[in-house]
């Protein structure tokens, strides 16, 4: 990065500030475009992929729609509805919904909140080109015929090599997470962005509701993902190694894949529909003309609804034999989970009632969301109740509820929302013709579809079969259930002719045409590159913004940063909580480094799709390498101390300071990190206690001076990475206190190898050896990622990158290698542990 | 007055109360578990489950004394009132769901 600084840079008028910014921070034309990283572009390619995917798993819906529409369809057979199905689940959950609220969160959140772009934009594109291969991965696996047949939870044993041969499942798995490593990534980006990049003077208090959403969603996405991450790892484990973790006959269990998916799974339903509820909360003050009623509330509601989302997993499997104790109390929190969201929907019934509503496209959407989501929140209390639960499981039943849930919470908001910002995304209005009939199409049709389901369910009509016997009343409803599937069909196919008329004919509008109080309509439309010209000062709630006053005085470079400096893409790093401007934060440019990692992470992924470990292997250490390439040029090779940013004020640069959004990012990083690391350390816990064929024939048995001696060098590592921090900071040389860390981190890695090739019982003998082994895997991987960040020391300190001041990379060094010790002290004490808890187990009556 | 900045370590006060209710699943699902794999007495997993829910209650009444009550310091402006506000209510709201969901558990039989 070039550090030669103009002193004082000079303001000039709002078209010229316009020219210089956009030199700086615009995507450059034809193949350029694959380097971009701006939020704006990535955001917009997010949505645009969500969609295709949607359309995908429309089409597929409708194909499982014609195959039930009469009874003995010849349609399909058994295995392609099998796919279809499958695949509609799979499609509609990881490669539409998820996505799409990244999509929305990447492109709004960042204008929402004042500042110019997220915290690490060449992760947001790592990110898309992430979700983008495994989507492509997923798609091209269908048309081949190959695609996963096993129900889009994977349910273990059906999804084992016994039951599911080839790589069917395989590609779910692998495909699946690799479209996670995108949403984990996106979710720490978000975290950091909304804690540390808001527009100065936003404090907690005067942040848009919306910010609050993302805040809790993205925290929720960072512990929610880490479980199915390790299911899904330790199943394809299973599946390539042979490694027993859910195969009963040797000690494993098949319910563990259900408490680990379902981990996940319960609070992905709130993960999808926290963001439409911060959509709502958004666009409803702006249609009632009335401030938001319950902001307060608001924000205790969703961070009690978060909580509890997790906490009731397990009444996806009240007929797996839980006793009735248990049962008990995770129906209670089932049926609980419906206060919290009951606080906003009258939270925005109030705001309604309190304003002078104005009837539009996206109120229509709204009021769509109303009834279908109350609808399937209902339901949803009836299953929470276990005797109900226990005659609808696995009934048309429960395809009902998930589907008022699920699309209510997010089809309707999202179109709401789609009309909503159709003119901040293409600086044109609606027309309407379309949209009022293409609505009701989709309305009438969702119910006539999803209405019926809970009627035909109740009758006893099964899910995931592909064909039905003759029954009376199950035909007619399945026939009109089809019908209304077409219906809604027609709609979603007048949306988007509505949308491509409106982005081709659309009259053109000027800023803020529904006379809304949010930031992200203080710019112009369609948004610049560089978002805002310069940076507000929030002085009160920044929901009630008067736009028209504010967005003349940024364009002319009145706020922060209202300059371009030495060809820098700059914004502000605030205090978390006041909002008070604390850092220069300088963000890296379009760089095609995210299009090759990412290009590199699906070779390793298909690489093991195809069983060529030894290439998957190669192409993991050539993404690492490129990750280790990614930190080279970041920051400033000089100390500045500090630099104006406008209104009389100078910051330190961000690499100057302690509390700089990389630190954050490995905090949260780590958080995800641990999340798995404790359901690794429960599904040990859990197949002790509860998985058949235990205690193994063979006593276990570990090498206990080498596990201790390992443990040992992962400590003396982190001492040794400790004193080169404190060294480096006094101005003297840390490299022989770096190397010294390398070096225990090798002999480490090295003792954990040799410990994983020594466990007894073997690995694939019983789930008992493959848990250590697990263990092992775990703390190995860990020290391997510390030779990374020293390794990358070592560069950064050879080109100048550190300094007495700029002690970043060495203290998240620290805190990687304090976290890895503290797991690794964890993982080889529940190994050695594992003797004596087989003892234990044999006390049992 | 000149408004101090309200410390960012407040935030983890936003999610204790809850996660006070988390760490009570948990403990009593993994007590209930462990009780009835190695058949404890009906009395002994009820007096181990309403002593891990009263430790958890106490958890939060602990928690509220020390750090949620001072927390009530006008010095620190809106952005202190708010989030005193909310962590207070976040707390309460833990308090009624520990009470609900893991209460009952004590009235019922426990492994069959």
């Amino acid at each position: 990065m070039n550090t030669s600084i103009e002193d004082s840079p000079k303001r000039g008028t709002a078209i010229g500030l316009h020219r210089q910014l956009e030199e700086i921070w615009a995507t450059g034309p034809g193949l350029q475009r694959l380097a971009a990283v701006n939020h704006t572009v990535i955001g917009a390619r997010f949505m645009a992929t969500a969609f295709v995917f949607f359309a995908i798993g429309g089409v597929l819906g409708m194909l499982a729609r014609v195959q039930l529409a009469t009874p003995q369809s010849t349609f399909m057979d058994a295995e392609t509805y099998n796919q279809v199905f499958t695949m509609h689940g799979s499609m509609l959950l990881f490669l539409f919904a998820i996505p799409m609220i990244e999509g929305i969160a990447v492109y709004l959140t960042p204008k929402m909140l004042g500042t110019r772009d997220f915290a690490f934009p060449r992760l947001t594109a790592y990110g898309y080109w992430c979700y983008l291969f495994g989507g492509t991965i997923l798609t091209v696996a269908l048309i081949a015929g190959v695609a996963p047949n096993g129900g889009w939870f994977m349910y273990t044993p059906l999804s084992s090599n016994v039951y599911t041969p080839g790589i069917n499942a395989d590609v779910w798995l692998l495909g699946v997470t690799f479209v996670e490593i995108s949403a984990l990534t996106l979710a720490v980006e978000i975290i950091v962005s909304v804690l540390k990049m808001r527009a100065p003077g936003m404090s907690l208090d005067r942040m848009p509701i919306f910010g609050w959403y993302m805040l809790v969603t993205a925290l929720m996405m960072v512990v929610a993902f880490p479980p199915l991450i390790l299911g899904s790892t330790l199943l394809e484990t299973e599946r390539a190694f042979g490694l027993p973790f859910f195969d009963p006959t040797r000690g494993g269990d098949a319910l563990l894949w259900q408490h680990l998916f379902w981990i996940f799974g319960h609070p992905d339903v709130y993960i999808i529909f926290l963001p439409m509820a911060g959509i709502l909360s958004t666009m409803i003050p702006v249609f009632a003309n009335t401030p938001l009623v319950g902001y307060r509330a608001i924000v205790v509601a969703i961070i009690g609804l978060a909580f509890v989302s997790f906490g009731i997993w397990v009444h996806h499997m009240f007929t797996v034999g839980i006793p009735h104790l248990a049962l008990a109390f995770f129906s209670a929190g089932s049926a609980i989970v419906a206060v919290p969201t009951a606080v906003q929907l009258f939270a925005w019934l109030a705001t309604l009632a309190n304003g002078q509503p104005r009837w539009n496209v996206p109120m229509l959407y709204i009021f769509g969301f109303f009834s279908t989501f109350v609808i399937g929140g209902l339901t949803g209390v009836m299953l929470a109740i276990v005797p109900f639960d226990w005659q609808a499981h696995d009934t048309y039943f429960v395809v009902a509820h998930f589907h008022y849930v699920v699309a209510g919470a997010l089809a309707f908001p999202l179109l709401g929302a789609l009309y909503y910002w159709l003119p901040l995304l293409t600086g044109r209005t609606a027309v309407y013709r379309l949209s009022i009939p293409a609505f009701w199409l989709i309305f009438v049709g969702f119910n006539l579809t999803f209405f019926l389901m809970h009627l035909v369910g109740l009758l006893g009509m099964p899910r995931r079969i592909y064909t039905y016997p003759e029954v009376e009343s199950w035909t007619w409803l399945n026939l009109l259930s089809s019908v209304g599937g077409f219906i809604m069909t027609i709609g979603f196919a007048l949306v988007t002719i509505d949308l491509i008329a409106q982005i081709r004919y659309g009259r053109r509008v000027r800023r803020d045409p529904w006379k809304a109080a949010t930031l992200e309509w203080a710019m112009p439309i369609p948004p610049v590159p560089y978002a805002f010209a310069s940076l507000p000062g929030i002085d009160g709630r920044a929901d009630r913004i008067a736009v028209g006053e504010l967005a003349p005085s940024l364009a002319r470079g009145e706020g922060y940063l209202g300059f371009a400096r030495n060809g820098w893409q700059e914004t502000l790093g605030v205090c978390i909580t006041s909002g008070v401007p604390e850092q220069l934060i300088v963000l890296p440019r379009a760089t095609y480094l995210p299009l090759w990692t990412a290009l590199c992470t699906g070779a390793a992924v298909l690489a093991m799709l195809f069983k060529l470990y030894f290439l998957a292997l190669l192409m993991a250490l050539v993404v690492a390498g490129l990750f280790v390439c990614w930190g080279q040029n970041a920051g400033h090779s000089r100390d500045f101390d500090s630099l104006p940013v406008g209104r009389g004020l100078s910051l330190p640069p961000h690499t100057e300071v302690a509390s700089t959004p990389p630190w954050w990012a490995l905090i949260f990083a780590l958080v995800a990190d641990g999340t798995l690391f404790t359901s690794l350390v429960f599904g040990v816990l859990y197949l002790w206690i509860s998985a058949p064929n235990w205690p193994p024939a063979a006593t276990p048995v570990t090498n206990i001076p080498l596990a201790l001696a390992g443990g040992a060098a992962l400590f003396a590592a982190a001492a040794a990475t400790r004193r080169s921090l404190r060294l480096q900071a006094s101005g003297r040389s840390p490299q022989a206190w770096i190397g010294l860390a390398a070096l225990l981190l090798l002999a480490a890695i090295a003792g954990v190898v040799v410990l994983i090739g020594n466990v007894i019982p073997h690995p694939r003998e019983h789930a008992l050896g493959a848990t250590a082994a697990a263990l092992f895997g775990y703390v190995a991987l860990h020290a391997g990622i510390g030779l990374l960040f020293l390794v990358s020391n070592f560069m950064r300190l050879a080109a100048g990158f550190i300094s007495s001041r700029r002690l970043i990379d060495l203290r998240l060094t620290r805190l990687w290698l304090d976290y890895t010790a503290i797991t690794g002290a964890i993982a080889i004490g529940l190994v050695l542990a594992l003797p004596t808890l087989v003892g234990i187990l044999e006390m049992r009556p | 007055m000149s408004v101090r900045p309200v410390p960012a370590r407040w935030l983890w006060l936003l999610v204790l109360g809850f996660g006070a209710w988390c760490s009570a699943l948990v403990t009593v699902y993994a007590l209930h578990s462990v009780g009835c794999t190695f058949a404890w007495s009906a009395g002994a997993i009820h007096l181990g489950l309403g002593l891990a829910i009263l430790a958890h209650l106490a958890l939060i009444a602990w928690l509220w004394g020390n750090y949620a009550k001072p927390l009530a310091d006008p010095a620190h402006g809106p952005t202190g009132s708010f989030l005193h506000w909310v962590i207070i209510w976040t707390m309460l709201a833990a308090v009624v769901t520990i009470a609900f969901t893991l209460g009952p558990t004590l009235l019922l039989t426990s492994c069959t």
